[in-house]
């Protein structure tokens, strides 16, 4: 707790603006968050997520909210279409006068809630989401986005799998918009380094009706030298398992993304493969003070580990209240001014709104996957700043018309 | 004036022969009765000259006109009506509006799409129930008639399409005998107004005491064709149908 | 020999789509229900196989115990739903059935949640199950070699079954012909009981198999009833041998075709179900006719009296005022409702009067969404022209595709129109350039207020409902109806059937077409998630909860079903189950639909 209080405190200096208003409105009407997401849809991912979420909120009231103000959040439930998304936006915005609206898993959600955002000049604040449109193509004024975004998670792993010998690669990603777009940034970074490596096969199962033994049969008959793995969820469980017992992954190197995260990585169990180098969130490893308190606090209210949902969540909550305390007030255009350039704590450390383009610079974790009692963990991993994945700012400033 | 023809009529379903090298026709006004066991092809024949089945070999003509495809809204279009032996009514309808849509239909005027259809041809719709003793259950859901009135409404529907022939499949089954005598009236009221009747019935009064010539079917072939006199003597039909096994019901 | 091992990991996919699907054709053989909840079953084999392999002995016989096992409860729990549910549904119109399994996919998704958490759940994989063998110059897992048995097995232990013992005949009589059975004195509630609970067991028993190749998790259901429907009508409804021939067609096909065409794998399964439908209606195995006919029996639908004129005034009234007084959400809400009125008028259209069942309505709605959403953006066509885009698309697409689909019936038309709004949606998700893709098209606002909008959609769906009442008290209307009720009867009296069901089909799509474009400008967006396959069911419920055969049923039921859905989404983290309860009850208290004529439950 007492570390969680100095990063919150921390964050508050950066704005002090806010000193003055807490002190004038303790009992003053809550700041409310709404935040829409694919809760019944994405439970594995969800379900931490909103514990996340509602642990920093716990964490944020105890300390006396800020602007002097408490936080309140509504969480609300996608189904994973963002039609649906759009409406409870306007629920929320309209019948509930939320001040931030927030949340998204699937990019497209995600894409419809910025526009809805747009239109109505009010803040939203994408969690998850990872298209590079939320920031770029389509990115605005009032639009922001934590968590790392496609490019930056291929730009990690490229780091990496340029280093490999091999010259022969295969892809295979979900068949949608996320899938696609990562495998199209991994081929052209790696390619820009290693003008030597050919793509053999791409596969592109659909999101989760993977046909695992066929997928894979299909991408040994290209004996490709790597792989490059963007599936995730049970479709991952079952391409691995195929993968294991036909010795997919024997003497070749493998590059996942996403595959370190706690949810996807648990349930390989014993079947982890071993030394694939991912993104991820190695929990069980990790030994830094920010870490540790964030899953001390998160062990003691929920009883289970953190997964990398929790952190997002948790994160999102933290970069609003940072943002808001920078902005020393929830008027939308003091909001859309204030916001970049906040700094905010988040269990992997701090962060920041970034001026030029709405991303955070959250990170992430790159390591290798391991085995460990029986249990996948990640080991040889760093953590990768998000700063560091993004292309230089005149590419940026291309990239994004707004 | 023979209306119907039809000239060697071959059907087969997969290696059953059901019907080889039929031939019989039809004029105007005349009532022909096809008789022949459970199975000799009858319904099949019908569903021949209706157009519902495609013949293998052999020519259905009506007056003279060669009905090459099998298509049974051109059939009809051309001039013949048929009732089912299994009594088939528009069942989301009322008794009016079934014979409405077939005279919309007989008048090419089903592609309208807005003005309701309750007015049309109403008079005259009206008028075909009455003939067939369906006038004061015109307002009635199709579906709720019993079952003699079905049948009579079925007729009703048949002739709605004006046609020169009619093709009864058991036109008078599974009604008791008075309401059969009433039916064969019917049918007997309208070939004296000119159609072509060929009507099947395996109650044997019915038959010999309406029609005018007999066709007799067995296994799928004709064995012998004349008026009911020369039929009730013929000794091949004695044989394998009087005979033999009395025909049922 | 890269070609032979695809082939054969084919064959491994082939046996797992037989073990989902054949509970589902002999279920559907024998009592005709057309069972959504199937892919439920399938899952919860998994979730108890789980469960049960768990605690036994990691070898292979734990393994058969714990896969038997799984199976078995899985049958209990069917056995329970049909008792339950089902059986007082038998003698009510054959797609409120649907509708019932639709709603225990809801509750059963809930429930599994519940139990078992969100998380994916994997079973360890003993070495037995972890091993494999070298043939065909490749490694081919051992487990999956057992599974490539295990489909012809089960095929001949049913076969056995069926052919041997006294139950086997009885259902075999009962498939060919049901009165048969009773007239016999067959104890037809515990037949039809057995057979659902043997469906079930086998569902259960794919779903426990399923394990070591992956793992248990929410997905699982509607990942797999897709594939067992297709399954089964490719072969034939109601034929188990029809069911592995083309569970195998599919499986290897699929196997193969990811390597020639990875991009297809959207669509390829659909495909191959369009093609043999076009070509073998019956599918492979099946016997014409053997599908249903009728999505229902034709019940005497009266036009609207003076009375229900001005109801209908009086509730286009009433709408108009909420609208203006709600406040934004709440207008957004109407605004859906009102759409989704025109939407479920359309598809009434096409399930009741013209008597051809839709499972993928969606198509029309998603084709006039983007339509009207592309002429808006790329062509920055004013309002009226894009909302008329949105109709003309989807009626000339209806009349191209009605071409194929008419000439089917039963549920072998409603997959081919599934199979096509499937390969609709993929064109949406895959061609990005057009579509967007999963982003879809963003900034379609209509350039009225949102209080302005909604009048123009009440108007817009109020008078399009309002003609397409009208036509089916018109010429066109009564020779439709003719062409379902009788259609031999309806042919001998010189009605085209085969044009009046295009007509329908041409105009149901159209009508829903101008539904979908004018939700794209209520949302402001369009996403592939317009075409898909719950945008159909939603259509389905919406109808069916009205009443198929009645004029105001789809009006009813479509705001009825909004509305509740709406209502539960923002109440309850819970909304599925809470959806699929009022769904059920609704399904068992008043069968004919709430705006169905007559009182009273099903037998
Ligand atoms: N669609 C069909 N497919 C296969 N066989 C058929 C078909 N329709 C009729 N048959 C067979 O053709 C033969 C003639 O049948 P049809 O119905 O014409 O006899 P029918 O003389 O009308 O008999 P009934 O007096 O019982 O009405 C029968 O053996 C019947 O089983
Ligand atoms: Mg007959």
């Amino acid at each position: 707790m007492s570390l969680t209080r100095r990063s919150l405190l921390a964050a508050s200096a950066a704005a002090p603006l806010a000193a003055p208003a807490r002190l004038r409105a303790q009992g003053a009407t809550p700041i409310r968050i709404g935040e829409i997401n694919s809760y019944t849809a994405i439970p594995a991912f969800t379900l931490p997520y909103r514990r996340g979420m509602e642990l920093a909120v716990e964490q944020i009231n105890a300390q006396g909210g800020v602007l002097g103000r408490h936080i309140e959040l509504l969480v609300r439930d996608d189904a994973g279409k963002p039609d649906d998304a759009i409406r409870l936006a306007t629920e929320l915005l309209g019948e509930q006068k939320v001040d931030v609206l927030a949340g998204g898993f699937l990019s497209n959600v995600g894409l419809a809630l910025s526009d809805f955002a747009l239109k109505n000049k009010t803040m939203f604040i994408a969690g998850e989401p990872l298209t590079d449109a939320l920031v770029w193509e389509k990115g605005h004024r009032y639009g922001f986005r934590l968590r790392p975004s496609t490019y930056m998670q291929a730009a990690m792993l490229v780091e990496e799998a340029a280093k490999l010998p091999a010259t022969r690669w295969a892809t295979v990603a979900p068949n949608y918009e996320y899938g696609t777009s990562t495998v199209k940034w991994f081929k052209q970074l790696l390619q820009a380094r290693r003008p030597d490596v050919r793509f053999v096969a791409d596969q592109l199962p659909p999101l989760g009706k993977i046909d695992a033994g066929a997928t894979v049969a299909a991408i040994e008959a290209a004996k490709p030298q790597a792989i490059f793995n963007v599936t995730f969820g049970p479709d991952l469980t079952n391409f691995v398992r195929q993968g294991n017992t036909r010795g997919l992954f024997d003497n070749r190197d493998v590059v996942s993304v996403l595959t370190g995260e706690p949810e996807y990585l648990d349930p390989l169990g014993d079947e982890t493969p071993q030394g694939w180098i991912v993104t991820g969130y190695p929990v069980t490893g990790v030994t830094d003070p920010t870490n540790l308190a964030f899953i001390a606090a998160y062990k003691a209210k929920w009883g289970e580990m953190p997964k990398m949902g929790s952190v997002v969540g948790h994160a999102l909550i933290t970069s609003i209240v940072a943002g808001i305390a920078k902005s020393g007030s929830v008027e939308q255009e003091k909001m859309a001014d204030g916001f970049p350039g906040a700094s905010f704590a988040t269990p992997f450390g701090r962060a920041l709104w970034r001026t030029q383009d709405h991303q955070s610079t959250l990170g992430t974790y790159v390591g290798r996957t391991a085995l460990k009692d029986g249990h996948g963990t990640m080991v040889e991993w760093r953590y990768e700043d998000g700063a560091s994945a993004l292309p230089p700012d005149d590419v940026v400033k291309a990239l994004r018309p707004a | 004036m023979t209306l119907l023809r039809a000239d060697d009529l071959s059907v087969a379903f997969g290696a059953h022969q059901a019907l080889s090298e039929v031939s019989l026709s039809v004029a105007a006004g005349e009532m022909v009765a096809q008789i022949g066991p459970n199975g000799a092809g009858k319904s099949t024949l019908f569903n021949l000259l209706g157009g519902q089945l495609a013949a293998q070999s052999g020519r259905i003509t009506l007056r003279g006109v060669t009905l090459a495809k099998a298509d049974p809204a051109a059939f009809c279009r051309s001039g013949i009506g048929r009732i089912f032996q299994i009594t088939r009514c528009f069942a989301s309808m009322t008794v009016l509006a079934c014979v409405q849509t077939a005279m919309l239909a007989h008048h090419r005027q089903i592609w309208r799409f807005l003005r309701p259809a309750e007015r049309a041809f109403r008079p005259e719709a009206l008028d075909v129930l009455a003939r067939c003793g369906l006038g004061d259950q015109a307002g009635r859901d199709a579906a709720s008639l019993a079952y003699p009135d079905q049948k009579r409404l079925e007729l009703a529907v048949a002739l709605a399409s004006n046609p020169a022939v009619l093709l009864l499949d058991e036109p008078a089954s599974g009604l008791a005998a008075p309401e059969r005598l009433a039916m064969m009236r019917l049918v007997a009221e309208l070939a004296r107004q000119g159609i072509a009747v060929l009507f099947s019935e395996h109650d044997m009064q019915s038959v010999f005491g309406f029609a005018d010539r007999i066709i007799v079917l067995h296994q799928g072939r004709v064995i012998a064709t004349g008026t009911p006199s020369d039929i009730r003597t013929n000794p091949q039909v004695q044989d394998v149908y009087l005979g033999g096994n009395q025909p049922n019901e | 020999m890269s070609f032979a091992l695809q082939a054969l990991t084919g064959l491994a996919g082939a046996s797992s789509l037989f073990l989902v699907a054949c509970g589902l054709s002999v279920i559907f053989g024998v009592t005709r229900v057309v069972n959504f909840a199937h892919g439920s079953l399938f899952m919860l084999g998994a979730y108890l196989g789980w469960s049960l392999l768990r605690l036994l002995p990691h070898t292979p016989w734990g393994f058969g115990l714990g896969v038997a096992g799984a199976a078995i409860g899985v049958a209990a729990i069917g056995a329970v739903l049909e008792m339950a549910v089902l059986r007082r549904l038998y003698a009510a119109p054959e797609l409120l059935q649907l509708l019932a399994t639709f709603a225990l996919v809801l509750i059963i998704q809930d429930c599994v949640q519940a139990i078992w958490g969100p998380a994916e759940l994997s079973l360890p994989r003993p070495p037995f199950l972890r091993a494999s063998i070298t043939i065909l110059g490749g490694r081919f897992p051992r487990y999956d070699l057992w599974l490539i048995m295990a489909g012809p097995l089960v095929l001949g232990l049913l076969h056995l079954l069926f052919a041997r013992t006294r139950f086997g005949m009885v259902v075999r009589a009962a498939t060919e012909n049901r009165a048969l059975v009773a007239a016999f004195g067959i104890d037809q509630r515990r037949l039809f009981t057995l057979v659902f609970s043997l469906g079930a067991g086998l569902a259960g028993l794919g779903g426990a198999l399923s394990l070591p190749d992956g793992s248990a998790n929410i997905g699982l259901d509607l990942r797999s009833i897709t594939d067992a429907f297709v399954v089964v009508v490719v072969g034939g409804m109601g034929s188990i041998a029809g069911a592995y021939l083309a569970a195998v067609l599919i499986g290897v096909l699929q196997s193969l075709g990811l390597v020639w065409l990875p991009q297809g794998s959207l669509v390829l399964v659909f495909v191959i179900m369009a093609a043999v439908l076009v070509i073998r209606p019956q599918g492979l195995l099946g016997r014409a006719g053997s599908e249903t006919g009728q999505p229902d029996r034709p019940t005497p639908m009266r036009a609207a009296s003076a009375g229900g004129r001005i109801a209908f005034a009086v509730l286009v009234c009433a709408l108009a005022l909420a609208g203006s007084l709600a406040g934004p959400f709440w207008l957004a809400v109407l605004t859906e409702a009102v759409i989704a009125v025109l939407f479920a008028a359309s598809l009434h259209v096409m399930l009741g009067p013209g008597g051809m069942i839709s499972f993928g309505h969606a198509a029309w709605f998603g084709i006039g969404a983007y339509a009207a959403g592309l002429a808006a953006t790329s062509l920055a066509a004013p309002l009226p022209i894009s909302l008329l885009a949105a109709p003309v698309a989807a009626g000339l697409i209806a009349l191209l595709i009605g071409q194929v689909v008419v000439r089917l019936s039963g549920v072998a038309l409603a997959m081919l129109t599934l199979a096509f709004a499937q390969i609709a949606w993929a064109v949406a998700v895959q061609w990005t350039q057009l579509t967007g893709g999963d982003d879809g098209i963003l900034g379609i606002w209509p350039g009225l207020t949102p209080r302005g909008y909604f009048l123009l959609c009440l108007a817009v769906c109020a008078i399009g409902t309002a003609l397409l009442r009208q036509t089916l008290f018109a010429p066109f209307g009564l020779a439709l109806r003719a062409a379902r009720d009788a259609p031999l009867r309806a042919a001998a009296s010189g009605l085209p059937i085969a044009r009046l069901r295009l007509a329908a089909f041409v105009l149901s799509g159209t009508a829903a077409g101008l539904s979908g474009g004018l939700s794209a400008f209520a949302k402001g967006s369009v996403f592939p998630a317009s075409l898909a396959i719950d945008r159909s069911v939603d259509a389905l419920s919406m109808v069916l909860l009205g009443g198929v055969q009645s004029v105001s049923g789809p009006v009813i039921g479509a705001l009825a079903y909004t509305g509740l859905f709406d209502t539960l989404l923002l109440a309850s983290s819970h909304w599925r189950l809470w959806l699929g309860c009022a769904l059920l009850a609704l399904v068992l208290i008043r069968p004919q639909g709430l705006a169905g004529r007559g009182a009273g439950r099903a037998a």
